[in-house]
């Protein structure tokens, strides 16, 4: 087994949050958690905010008529405000919580989609979207008789811009596209993709920041998209709340999609009328423990910089194909490092994924082996599935000198020595 | 320092035993055999997108030919390599009797192992990983399928590829 070249304790490619922030990572010290564009870990901060809030605070928010509820009120709101201020939208009320990315997608594709989008149109996302980020378009796009078209990638992983600008025409309603790949990491180039868009068409453009929110510093306001949907579990947050930014003109535009309490202003015996943007969109009881949360999370996040999570995640990634070099037979996926989130999605010749992950999680390395609800882009690569590991701010060099080690000892086992 | 368990001879050895490599490098019943009254039967694993066929060429109840193809990890692919070897010459009812025991033994059933012929009893590491389970059953489920099901043979669709 190859010995680590820098030893534990050394500052070299320490983390950038202190693991023992993190209860679950200080309770494992062995634990080697390189699956954070899963899910991440969560630091205490976070979990205090969600016991805060039902120690403290909890009881319906926009219901009661007492100070209990105010309260709840209060801090769902302020954590509404955190969030946003967070993602660079300046006007709170233009973001909409969900339960993550996933619902976001469905609610821009039901409440501006079905009342935008019919037959003869198209509809426009990538051969690298998660599914979340893929099937409620193709559906749309079923349902309504659109045409649905899928931009096809370079060799490393990265949108073909060419291919997009060949797509875009006066007929394509909707454009949707992911920030940060999760299952190769590649960064989209945002400016660019908004200026190919908005120069040949009216469209709708969508951006799936599940991956880019965690990682990248985001402004929504400068940002020139109409729609940002995120995850909070994947920034810390904890997992049931995420939520999707969007400008004023394109939100007055949607339809509201799920029907209930709080969203309605008037409720008569045969039709009814809506609350105002983002309650319009948030129907029954809000998860205003999440939210609070997740405020918690972000604020954890921005005391950090979001610049330095990106130079920390990038100097890591150097580090690790540097490592990395010295395996035999390891074909690393996606664009090079300088346009790659903290994701290194592999093969190793001869090794399965699955066996992979078994190996490495006997090493106490945790990776993600399979398709990554990317099945679209798995058909283009010519696999069923890749491993993935994936990094944050509390990974440091020991946890990629274990991937390093485990990687070896899965072709020693694997017989394949040179 | 690396703890016991990154040393590769506690568990991960158990289940990645020399048989279970030697089946995997060079499986056994590779290909579906060339029959026009082979049966065949799929099973797909979402969690990896692996794919696996299992056909089968009854005469009267007997197996008489058994062969698998479509591509799998190494344990989907040795326990469909030590499917083949141990099926081929039994009854249905036999093999149906085999691919139930197995199914106990992967999960965590021990006692079954002393009726597991040939290689099969090296399978036994898997027992320890759920989440590996369904790889080693894809084979012995198709199986299951291709003989149990249709009192017709199944057209045989085009190859699964690899
Ligand atoms: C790029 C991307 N889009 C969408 C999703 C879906 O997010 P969620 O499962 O939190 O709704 C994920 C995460 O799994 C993702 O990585």
């Amino acid at each position: 087994m190859t010995t680590s070249l820098i030893a534990e304790g050394t500052t070299a490619h320490a983390s950038l949050a202190p693991r023992h922030d993190f209860p679950l990572l200080a309770e494992q010290p062995a634990l080697r958690y390189l699956d954070s564009a899963a899910t991440s870990q969560k630091p205490q901060v976070v979990l205090d905010a969600l016991t805060g809030f039902y120690a403290t605070a909890n009881a319906n928010p926009h219901r009661g008529a007492y100070a209990l509820s105010a309260a709840a009120t209060d801090a769902y709101h302020a954590a509404r405000a955190t969030i946003a201020r967070f993602l660079g939208a300046a006007d709170p009320e233009t973001l909409v919580f969900t339960r993550g990315t996933t619902e976001a997608m469905n609610l821009v594709a039901n409440a501006w989609g079905a009342a935008h989008v019919q037959a003869g149109d198209e509809i426009v996302v990538t051969a690298l979207e998660h599914h979340a980020n893929f099937i409620p378009w193709q559906q749309l796009a079923k349902r309504t008789g659109a045409t649905f078209r899928i931009v096809e990638l370079t060799a490393d992983q990265r949108i073909d811009l060419d291919h997009l600008a060949s797509l875009l025409s006066s007929r394509t309603r909707v454009v949707a596209i992911t920030h940060v790949s999760n299952a190769v990491g590649a960064i989209t180039p945002v400016h660019e993709v908004v200026r190919l868009v908005r120069a040949h068409t009216n469209a709708l453009l969508v951006l799936d920041g599940a991956q880019g929110a965690p990682h990248l510093p985001v402004a929504f306001d400068t940002l020139g998209v109409d729609f940002y949907a995120f995850s909070g579990h994947k920034m810390l947050g904890p997992m049931g709340i995420g939520g999707v930014i969007g400008t004023r003109a394109r939100w007055a535009e949607c339809q509201p999609w799920q029907f209930g309490g709080d969203m309605i202003e008037w409720v008569h015996d045969q039709d009814s009328t809506w609350n105002v943007l983002p309650y319009r969109f948030e129907a029954g009881t809000p998860n205003a423990a999440d939210a609070v949360g997740l405020a918690a999370g972000v604020q954890y996040l921005a005391a950090l910089d979001m610049a330095a999570v990106r130079a920390h995640e990038l100097a890591l990634l150097d580090y690790a194909h540097a490592r990395l070099a010295d395996v035999e037979g390891l074909h690393i996926f996606g664009p090079p490092p300088a346009e790659r989130s903290g994701v290194l999605s592999f093969a190793l010749a001869d090794v399965h994924p699955h066996d992979l992950a078994t190996i490495l999680d006997e090493h106490g390395v945790c990776i993600r082996a399979g398709h990554h609800c990317a099945q679209p882009l798995m058909r283009r690569l010519g696999v069923s599935a890749t491993a993935r590991a994936s990094l944050y701010v509390y990974t440091d060099a020991r946890d990629i000198d274990a991937l390093v080690d485990a990687l070896v000892h899965a072709r020693r086992i694997f017989g394949a020595t040179s | 320092m690396p703890d016991a368990r990154a040393t590769g001879t506690l568990p991960l050895a158990a289940m990645y035993q020399e048989r279970i490599l030697e089946h995997f490098r060079a499986p056994h019943g590779r290909g579906l055999p060339e029959d026009p009254a082979v049966r065949v039967a799929e099973r797909r694993n979402p969690l990896c997108g692996d794919a696996l066929r299992v056909g089968v060429v009854l005469r009267g109840d007997v197996i008489e030919a058994v062969g698998f193809d479509g591509s799998g990890c190494s344990i989907a692919t040795a326990s469909a390599s030590m499917l083949t070897g141990t099926v081929r010459g039994q009854t249905v009812a036999e093999a149906l009797r085999l691919a139930s025991s197995v199914e106990r033994f992967l999960h965590g059933d021990a006692h079954v192992a002393t009726e597991l012929p040939g290689d099969l009893p090296a399978l036994a590491g898997v027992a320890r990983h759920p989440q590996r389970v369904g790889c080693a059953r894809m084979a012995w489920q198709a199986l299951t399928e291709a003989i149990a099901d249709s009192a017709e043979p199944l057209p045989r669709a085009a190859a699964v590829a690899q």
